[in-house]
């Protein structure tokens, strides 16, 4: 892997062709100046906390809580990166089984994910 | 170089004649050209099908490995149309495969085989975004970076059977719901603000179905090298979303 610093100047320049791509794109007509409301980026409650809130009543001392707990845990991600919407969305309980049994899955991101679920 | 649509960036025959003097560029901007074909072949015979052995993703992945044959054993001088050539090859390179397909099917499966080695490509995600959340420090920010990802690598899967093809008629409703379908749609979409070799690693793994190790002989590159595009495509692709957040995509 090649871990890509913040200040990688490849990046940096990948980072201003993908602008000036989604320009072109736009004025394509590929993307409409308006329509989806506003992604709820950055909610007002830090994600830590909402973290923490939504974690705290699962016991974490078994693989059954760990599992619940891995997919509490990406449900809160998507949703400050994605929006609440998909909350109602019939799909995304499928969709965060498998994203969450699928992590799980890999030795070494489950060993990530329960440190960072046993910090929480 | 960025160009959303390189297979109308040269006329054909220059392509031809830029290929035979060894040029690899020419050679994957032929393949993207006819990808076109090789999914109107796949559905048409998968539609055919008499067993459901194998995936729609599998047909698509073989024909695409008859398609990238043709192409290296095709003579342009011979003024034979490539569409002809091509088809019999890619019918053939599906049929052959698949009919050997039930003997192999003790081996893990292309779609497991692809997602663990995005999951592996993935993994470092999380050292290749700035720390623009100040709030969620460390560990948590790393895995959240991670999570976010993945689940990019997920909307996209099975794109391939949604994007834009000759024969609707197989048309699966990949998502019945409206939000995910959305989200899926735009990010579908923004693949073509990627830059160029980022967005054809995007558009060969999950529109073809290519492995990363199919997708490095294309591109003449190690797999390794491949895997490093594929997750710096994923994050890139995040940040275009991020970029065009909220704005329709009329597709």
């Amino acid at each position: 892997m090649d871990p890509i610093s913040q200040v990688n100047p490849v990046l940096d320049a990948l980072r201003k062709q993908l602008a000036e791509n989604i320009e072109r794109l736009r004025k394509a007509g590929k993307l409409g100046g308006a329509g989806r409301a506003e992604q709820p980026r950055g909610a007002a409650e830090g994600l830590e906390s909402v973290l923490r809130r939504r974690l705290s009543p699962l016991d974490r001392r078994s693989a059954e809580g760990l599992a619940a707990a891995t997919r509490t845990f990406v449900e809160a991600v998507l949703v400050a990166e994605f929006g609440q919407g998909l909350v109602s969305d019939p799909a995304f309980g499928d969709m965060l089984a498998d994203l969450s049994a699928s992590l799980r899955e890999d030795a070494e991101m489950r060993e990530q994910l329960d440190r960072m679920l046993a910090a929480l | 170089m960025s160009d959303a649509a390189p297979q109308d960036a040269a006329p054909e025959a220059s392509l031809w004649e830029r290929f035979a003097a060894g040029d690899a560029e020419a050679r994957g901007q032929l393949i993207e050209r006819y990808l076109p074909l090789c999914r109107m072949i796949a559905a048409s015979i998968y539609g055919k099908r008499v067993a459901d052995d194998a995936e729609f993703a599998d047909y698509m992945q073989y024909a695409t490995l008859g398609l990238i044959e043709a192409v290296e054993n095709f003579d342009w001088k011979r003024g034979v149309q490539f569409n002809t050539f091509a088809t019999y090859r890619i019918q053939g390179a599906i049929r052959n495969n698949i009919a050997n397909f039930s003997e192999r099917r003790e081996q893990i499966g292309l779609v497991v085989r692809l997602k663990k080695e995005r999951l592996e490509s993935i993994k470092l995600a999380a050292e290749a975004q700035p720390a623009r959340r100040g709030k969620s420090t460390g560990l948590v920010r790393d895995m959240a970076e991670v999570a976010v990802i993945w689940a990019l690598s997920y909307l996209l899967e099975g794109s391939g059977m949604l994007a834009p093809r000759a024969e609707p008629h197989y048309v699966e409703q990949f998502y019945d719901s409206l939000e995910l379908r959305q989200l899926r749609d735009r990010l579908v979409g923004l693949v073509d603000a990627l830059p160029d070799q980022e967005r054809r690693v995007v558009k060969y793994h999950y529109f073809q179905n290519l492995e990363f190790t199919e997708i490095a002989k294309i591109f003449g590159v190690t797999k390794g090298r491949i895997s490093q595009i594929h997750k710096r495509a994923l994050v890139l692709l995040r940040e275009a979303h991020a970029i065009a957040g909220g704005l329709d995509l009329r597709l």
